[in-house]
Order: structure tokens, then sequence, then C-alpha cells
């Protein structure tokens, strides 16, 4: 029961988790468990390892309500046969006991509550063909459910707070869990029949021992003849006649203990042959055993039964609960991980930007081309000179990609010698290819040679038109704080067809 | 023998990230257009139980490849002491913030890592990778070229051209749109860079395929489950014995519906989280939901056809009838055989219309101990349909996210109208799961005995689920 408990509060607990997590965690508790083991000893096994301390806490709660609500089901069964023994058996000596109504309380009925349980107990699947038993087999349930709901309102608030919250639980998570309840439900209620008819048989023989007990029967009805009624009594004596034959009524004592309204009272054929007293006594064997047979021992099987199904049901469970049958899984499967262990490092954010200020427009530009971005010798000079805010492309140079570093240092002290103070430093790059710091170093050089004022330009040539590319560079280049610094984009291919 | 690492190197922005967040399916992985997202190495270790089998390492592109280059080629030396130049230069810039990148990059190679460098096939190829390709040169390392087309494929043969001159082995990949196959084939060629590294690429290949196994029947059992509790819904409400039953029917039936959303929602999340797409943004229209489970009108999309239903309520009527003659030895002329297909039949074409299936339930004395005196009650639903319609729509959601690479990092669409051949079941796929869906149907509500056909539904789907092609 434990084991089914801790599934139903695992199953949310997993439902919600990384299975990254559980994967790891569940590999890791199968190396400790014997994959020979049944599947029950390695989930029973499984949730151990996995319950954390305050779900081993709530269970402990849960086990103590359940036993707890046991024993009161056991006292109020005891105290409710007892009761209605006391008032069944009253008997002062003025009058004898009824046999026949005593017989339906503690046979009649008891049967009838018998077939009840049998009723609820079939499988649903069994009276699909029977409305009028279906119906009756899910009214019993609910009845039944009721006078549990009843009893837990009996608890106190801690302990019921505690039960419907771990069983509202494995309820919400997994509906699988409902058959266990069906069975637990009606093996408490076995538990309270059986201490009832323990209470009244109890009563009963404590009765029997301190008062001269006397029985008698009486129907109005003719029907009911003292031959019929042996008849009746010997069936019923069928189970022990073999071994107890005193508790098996003769005819002659059914005759003599007839009870007949006449003035106060006569018993038998009193008015011919006088009653022999000693035979109102002698029924108390017959109920007795009636009362253990009919009342007391389909109550044990019942009782029986119910808690040999609890358990398979509980089983069942565990065997076919998804959350057991995911976590069987996962133990055995081989763990794959393949994230990075730590996590990653977050990137540092840009320079606050600085706003090119508004420089001189018009003057000459010198071109410096960046890593192959511009055919130099053909029409995308013109096309770039077009794009420019500048009168005339003065020089065309190259840096960057497959020059050493020596040639664009030797380029950038030549820019700063020819260029003129209203003049531009146009630095064409690719704006497919990012800013990397060796472009954004040679920009630097470039304007310590240049100093403070004069222009420059990265004119980002286009892929495919595509802006963003462009966007990237202007933010680069507007990180590093430069205010003569501008950024723009151009696409030879689409401005010379245009 | 310690497993291979392989270090993803290139110049920034061109896909590293990419590379490795779909190899290692992690979409946390930081994948953006923005250059310099990667400022540290880091490893995503293929671990099986204890066991590393490999070891890939993200690391941030080179910044300063030519200057680094420099450095090394100052260094007076034989081409036999390049690698020492290369080990001089990381411990010699190691904490210094001028080569922070080509040292992070660097570090994990000198160490004994091979090289996958990336570039883009979609962009152009330029000098500026030299300095790059030169450096990896002296390293000595095993190496690969890895073109990844981010966009159109139209530089590749370009860049194969390049990467031969200094990569012995030199594959595409779009790491975006590759198909798990193409992924493990790209594995087994890390294998070739050195032969003592086949093995354990051999068998991470074998690991992955049982692990996608293991995830495609994860994710069947979430639609299995997902299924044994939509044919099992009920939603209901006690009243009083005199009260009309009919003023709840309508939030009843809301309620069931919200709750098959909810159900369907649920297990969505689940088979996403079950290829490790934990923070998948999903734009699937609520509407087409509503539409699919409860306009009979719109089944056209997964759900089965009148005449279909029919066909396969009357061979099922018709292996129970065919019993009952041959239990007969067949002096019945083959009459109930007949009789069943037909009743199977007329009960298939009936079931195809929607219905809410609101049951009232009378509970006679139930006043006494406290409750109402009867139950109104939505579901289960007798509808055959319902669990195809909700199967065709698990299996396109499904398609999509089998097929989704972890770089992916675009809101996953689930457009129904898009399930194109997947709305349809084939080689009578659809036969096995009648068998299997009846039995759930006859557990009437009772989730307890549905879900005794779990291993059977489950093994049903996952063969649907495998046989279905991932969609990009």
């Amino acid at each position: 029961m434990r084991t089914w408990l801790a599934l139903a509060l695992q199953g949310r607990r997993d439902h919600d988790a990384d299975p990254r997590v559980l994967r790891q965690r569940d590999r890791a508790i199968a190396t400790a468990v014997p994959t020979r083991a049944s599947t029950s000893k390695r989930v029973k096994a499984w949730i151990e390892a996995v319950l954390d301390s305050e779900d081993r806490v709530l269970l402990h709660r849960v086990d103590q309500a359940l036993r707890g609500l046991s024993f009161v089901l056991t006292v109020l069964g005891l105290i409710a046969g007892t009761g209605v023994a006391a008032a069944v058996f009253r008997y002062d000596g003025s009058r004898p006991i009824d046999l026949l109504p005593t017989l339906a309380v503690f046979v009649v009925m008891p049967l009838l509550l018998w077939l009840g349980f049998l009723v609820s107990a079939l499988p649903a699947g069994a009276l699909r063909a029977i409305p009028l038993l279906r119906e009756l087999q899910e009214n019993l349930l609910a009845l039944a459910s009721a006078l549990a709901s009843a009893l837990l309102r009996a608890l106190p608030a801690e302990t019921r707070h505690t039960l419907t919250r771990t069983f509202g639980e494995g309820r919400a998570h997994q509906r699988v869990f409902g058959r266990v309840q069906k069975w637990m439900l009606l093996g408490e209620l076995q538990r309270f029949a059986v201490a009832f008819h323990v209470g009244a048989i109890a009563w009963f023989i404590g009765r029997v021992f301190v008062t001269d007990l006397g029985f008698t029967w009486s129907a109005t009805a003719e029907a009911v003849t003292p031959e019929r009624l042996h008849v009746l009594f010997d069936a019923m004596a069928t189970p022990w006649s073999a071994f107890w034959s005193n508790a098996v009524p003769t005819l002659e004592d059914v005759r003599a203990t007839q009870f007949f309204r006449l003035g106060d009272g006569t018993v038998g054929d009193a008015t011919t042959s006088g009653a022999d007293p000693a035979r109102l006594g002698r029924w108390w064997t017959f109920v007795l055993a009636s009362m253990i047979t009919y009342g007391l021992l389909p109550r044990v099987l019942a009782a029986t039964l119910a808690s040999a199904r609890t358990r398979a049901a509980v089983a069942w469970t565990i065997a076919n609960a998804p959350v057991a049958r995911d976590a069987l899984d996962r133990m055995d499967a081989p763990a794959v991980a393949q994230q990075a262990p730590v996590p990653e490092v977050a990137s540092a954010p840009d320079a606050p930007a600085v706003e090119a200020a508004p420089g001189p427009t018009g003057g000459a530009a010198h071109v410096i081309v960046w890593s192959d971005a511009l055919d130099e010798s053909g029409a995308e000079k013109g096309v770039l000179a077009d794009s420019l805010d500048v009168t005339s492309i003065s020089a065309v140079d190259r840096a960057g990609g497959a020059t050493t570093l020596a040639e664009d240092e030797a380029l950038v002290a030549k820019v700063a010698a020819s260029l003129p103070d209203d003049g531009a430093a146009v630095l064409v790059v690719k704006a497919w290819e990012p800013a990397t710091m060796d472009a954004i170093d040679f920009v630097r050089a470039l304007r310590d040679a240049l100093g403070e004022g004069r222009r420059i330009v990265v004119a980002a040539r286009r892929l495919n038109g595509d802006d963003a590319d462009v966007a990237q560079w202007r933010d680069r280049m507007t990180a590093v704080g430069d205010p003569w610094l501008r950024t723009t984009g151009f696409d030879p291919e689409q401005e010379s067809n245009s | 023998m310690t497993a291979p690492v392989f270090v993803v190197v290139g110049h920034p922005n061109k896909g590293k990230s990419s590379i490795v967040s779909t190899l290692a399916l992690d979409d946390t992985v930081a994948v953006a257009p923005r250059p310099g997202t990667t400022v540290a190495a880091r490893a995503f270790p293929l671990r099986v139980d204890d066991e590393t089998l490999y070891t890939l390492v993200d690391t941030p592109g080179f910044q300063r490849a030519r200057r680094a280059l420099a450095w090394m080629q100052e260094q007076r030396s034989t081409a036999a002491d390049h690698p020492d130049v290369v080990k001089r230069f990381v411990e010699t810039y190691r904490g210094d913030d001028t080569f922070r990148d080509e040292v992070e990059l660097l570090s994990p190679i000198v160490e004994g890592g091979g090289i996958l460098y990336v570039v883009d096939g979609s962009k152009p190829y330029g000098p500026e990778y030299e300095a790059e390709m030169e450096i990896l040169r002296w390293t000595g390392r095993p190496s690969m070229g890895l073109i990844n087309p981010i966009g159109a494929a139209t530089y590749v043969n370009e860049w194969e051209a390049a990467l031969g001159q200094y990569f012995r082995i030199v594959r595409v990949l779009d790491a975006v749109q590759a198909r798990f196959d193409q992924r493990l084939e790209l594995l087994r060629a890390f294998g070739q860079m050195r032969e003592e590294w086949r093995a354990p690429m051999d068998r991470a290949v074998e690991v992955l395929s049982a692990d996608r196994d293991r995830r495609r029947r994860r994710a069947a059992t979430t639609v299995a489950d997902m299924l044994i509790e939509m044919m099992t819904l009920s939603v209901g409400k006690n009243l009083a014995a005199e009260d009309d039953a009919e003023p709840h029917r309508d939030a009843l039936e809301g309620q069931y519906k919200e709750r098959l959303r909810t159900i369907e929602r649920d297990a969505r999340r689940d088979v996403e989280r079950a290829y490790d797409h934990h923070d998948l943004a999903r734009q699937e229209s609520s509407d087409a939901l509503e539409q699919d489970l409860f306009d009979a009108e719109t089944w056209h999309l997964f759900g089965q056809s009148k005449w279909r239903l029919a066909a396969l309520g009357a061979s099922s009527g018709a292996i129970a009838g065919g019993v009952v003659d041959a239990s007969l030895a067949g002096l019945a002329f083959g009459v109930f055989t007949s009789l069943g297909a037909a009743t199977g039949a007329a009960l298939g074409w009936q079931a195809a219309e929607w219905s809410s299936s609101v049951r009232v339930f009378q509970l006679p004395g139930m006043e006494r101990v406290g409750l109402a005196g009867k139950r109104v009650q939505v579901g289960p639903t007798a509808n055959r349909n319902l669990p195809y319609v909700a199967l065709g729509r698990a299996r396109f959601h499904h398609a999509l996210v089998e097929g989704r690479t972890h770089a992916r990092r675009d809101d996953l669409v689930v457009d129904h109208e898009k399930a194109g051949a997947l709305n349809r079941f084939e080689n009578d796929e659809d036969k096995a799961l009648e068998k299997i869906f009846a039995k759930i149907r006859r557990a009437d509500g009772h989730y307890d005995r549905a879900v005794g056909q779990r291993t059977d539904l489950i093994d049903a789907v996952a063969r649907l689920l495998a046989t279905t092609p991932t969609l990009p």
C-alpha cells in the first residue's frame, strides 16, 4: 500500500520534472537494484530511492490515518454488533425471544448485504449485459463511497486533509489507481461487517452464559407450519449437522416452541401436553451456528477476498501504472546525455554607442578595400563613388585579408599623410562577414593616424541586398566610440543595374 | 583510451553553435545572428551512463587571426615545430585580452582535440579565412572542413575547393535542416579523421540511434496515454432527483471539450520534451483543435471517412460472425459472418456522427447519505472518429518535432492543413488500431480497464510514428 501511495505522489512530481534529470536519476538508481529482481521489487526499490522527506512524512501520516480508520471501523462495527444483539436478545424472562426476527437480523439481512458485496465486487464488464444489475452495482459503489466520505468527515481535520490530498493526487494524476480504491473501500466495509458479527456473537454468547434465554417462534400465516419450518431449519443446519448435532433442531423442538398469543402467551402444545421449558433454551446452539455460518463466515470470506484483491490491485498498479513503467524504462535504458554540464557564459554587452557627429560633406575619398570586398579596377569603383558623399576617389588601396599587418600599417601612414582635411577615408568591407577585432583594430589605427575630425566611412557592401548585415556593422562601429566614424551600406550590383 | 574531442572552430557567426546545438540536441546553446554570441569554449560530452564517447567543444570565432599567425611566424621554427609554437602562443596569451578568443578556441585543440572548421556555404569564400586555416594547419591536429549553408547553398562548391586545400575531409551539413541520418553520417565522418576515433564514433552512432528509438517510444507512450485518457474521459455533475439535467448540458460539454484540449496540450509538451525541446514556442490554433475534434464537417483532415469507419466496423463484425460460423462447421453457410459484417458496418456508419453522449444516471436513495439523486455526465464519447482525429494530429505534430533540429529558434508552427500525406493511414494500420480502440471503448470510461490496452496501443502508435516521415 505504501508503494502504491508513493507512486501516486511521485507520479505528479515526475510529470513536471525535466526528463533528462529523470533519466540520470533513475539510471543511477538502477545500478543499485539487481536486474533480475521482480518488477515489483524494482519499483519498490526505485520509489524508496526517489521519495523525498516531505513525501515520507506524508506517507507516514497517511499510513497512520488508514490504520486509524480501520481501527475506528472495527470499533464501530463491534459497538453496532453488540448494540443490535442487545436489542434483539433483550430478555427479561417475561416473554421468550422471537426466533424468526432474530434469524432475519443475523442471517437473512447479512446474506442480502453479502450479495450486495458480491455485485459490487464483480467486474463492471461482467454485468454489462444485465442493465439492472449494472445500475445496482454503480449505486452500491456510490453508496459505499458516500459512506466512506461520511466517515472521512468524522476524522480529525489534519488526518482528513492528508488522506484526501494523497488520494486526490493519485486520482488526478493517474486514474489507474481507481481499482485499488474500489477494493480498499470494499475491504474496509468488510472489516466493519466482520466486527459487527463478532460483536453480536460475543454479546450473544455472553448472554447465553449469564441468562437463561428462551426462544420461541410464531407466525400468523397458516402456511408457516412447524413441518415447513423444520425443513428450512434442517437445510440451514446442513453445514454443521455432521459435527454439531445439538445445533440441529428436531421437528419436536419446532413444534414445542411455537408461541400462541393466548392470554399471557402459550407455548407449543402446552394446552394439551404441557411444554418442556428446556426446549426453549435449546435453540441457542442453532442461533449461534446460524450467526457464525451465515453472518460471520461470509463476511470473513469477503474480507479475505477484498484484502487479496486489494493486494492484487496494488501489485497490478505497481506493474502497470505509467509512472512505474516509465521509471523502469529509464532504469533499463542507458542514460544518454549530450548537453553541456556548465551553463553558457553570457556575452558582454556592447560598449555604449556614440552618435556620429555630422561632418563636412564632399571632398576626395581614399578608398581602402578590406579583404577583397571590392573589385577596385572595375565598374564597382564608380558605383561606390556615386553612393558615397564624396566628390572623387583619390586613391584605392587594399588591406586586411591576404595583406600583412606591416602592409596595413604602411597603408595607414600613407592615408594619414595624403588625405586632405575635407577628405574621407573609406573602408570598404563585406557586410556579410562580421566585424572582427582585426578590422576594428585597423579602424582604430586609422583614427589614431588621422587624428580627430577627419572622416572615416565604413562602406559595408551588401550581399543580396541584405540590410541586416549592414546594421551589424553599424552597431559594432558605433560601439567603437568614434564620433567621426560613419557606417553606410552599398550594393554595387543593384546600384549599377538601376 | 580517452574519448575523442572535436573542437568546433571558425570565423565568427558562421554557425558553429548551430552545429553544436544540432549534434548535442541542446536548444540552450546561444544561437544568434549577432556575432560574438559565444564568448567561451563550452564542452558537450556525449555520455552513456558514466562513459563519455566523445566531446564536442563550441568555441568563439577567430578575431585576430592574422595577428596571431604573424606572432607564430615570427617565432623561428621549422614545420615540425609548428604545433609547439601554437602551444606556446596559447600559453603566452592565456589571460591576455588581446587574443582571448584565439586562446579560448586553440586551447582544446592543443590539448588533443580534433578540428571541425565550420564555414557558411551561403556566403562567398574570402582571403580573411586563410590565416585561420593556416593557424589550424600549424596545430598538426586531425581536422575536417564543415560547410554549413546558413540559407541557400550558393557557394558550397567554391568552399569545397578552398577547404580541400587545407582539410583532408570536407563535409556539408545544414545545421538547421539536417535530418537525423545526416547527423549520424557526419558523426561517422568524425571517426574518419583518425583511426582510433573510428570505433568510439561508430559506437556513438549506435547509441544515438538506439536513443532515438527510445525517444520515439516515449513519444508513442505519451500519445497512447493521451488517446486512452481522451477515450475514457467524462465530466459529470450530481443533481437533486427533481433537477432537470438539460440546463447543465452546455456547461458540461464546455468542460469536456476544455479537458480534451488540456490533455492534447499536455501531450504535445511531453512529446517535445521527449526530443529535448524544452522551451519550444508552439503556434497551433485552438480553433483548429475545436474544428478537428468537435466538428464532424472538418474531419476530412485526420478523421476516418464514414465509408472507412463502416469498413472497419464490417471487418470487426465479420470476424465475430466468422467465429460463430466456424463453430457451426459451416452449417450456417456464412450467415453469421454476413450478419456480423452488416451490423458492424451499420454501427460504424452510425458512429461517425458526433455525439457528446450526455447520460443521466439515477442514483436512488442517495439523498439520505448526502448525495444528489442523479448524475448527469458528458462522455466517454461513443464517437469512433475521435481517436483517429487525435492520433492524426499527434502524428503530424510528432513528425514536425522529430524532424526539428535544436539549432532552430523559430516557433514550431503546427499547421494541420499542411499535414499532406500524413492525414491518412496506410497498409491497414487503422485495422490494428481499430481493434485496440474497440477494446478501450468497451471499457466504457473505466480508465483502469482501458489502460490494459496501453502496451498494445503504444506498440501500434510506435509503429505508426516510425513509418511516418519526419518533416523539416
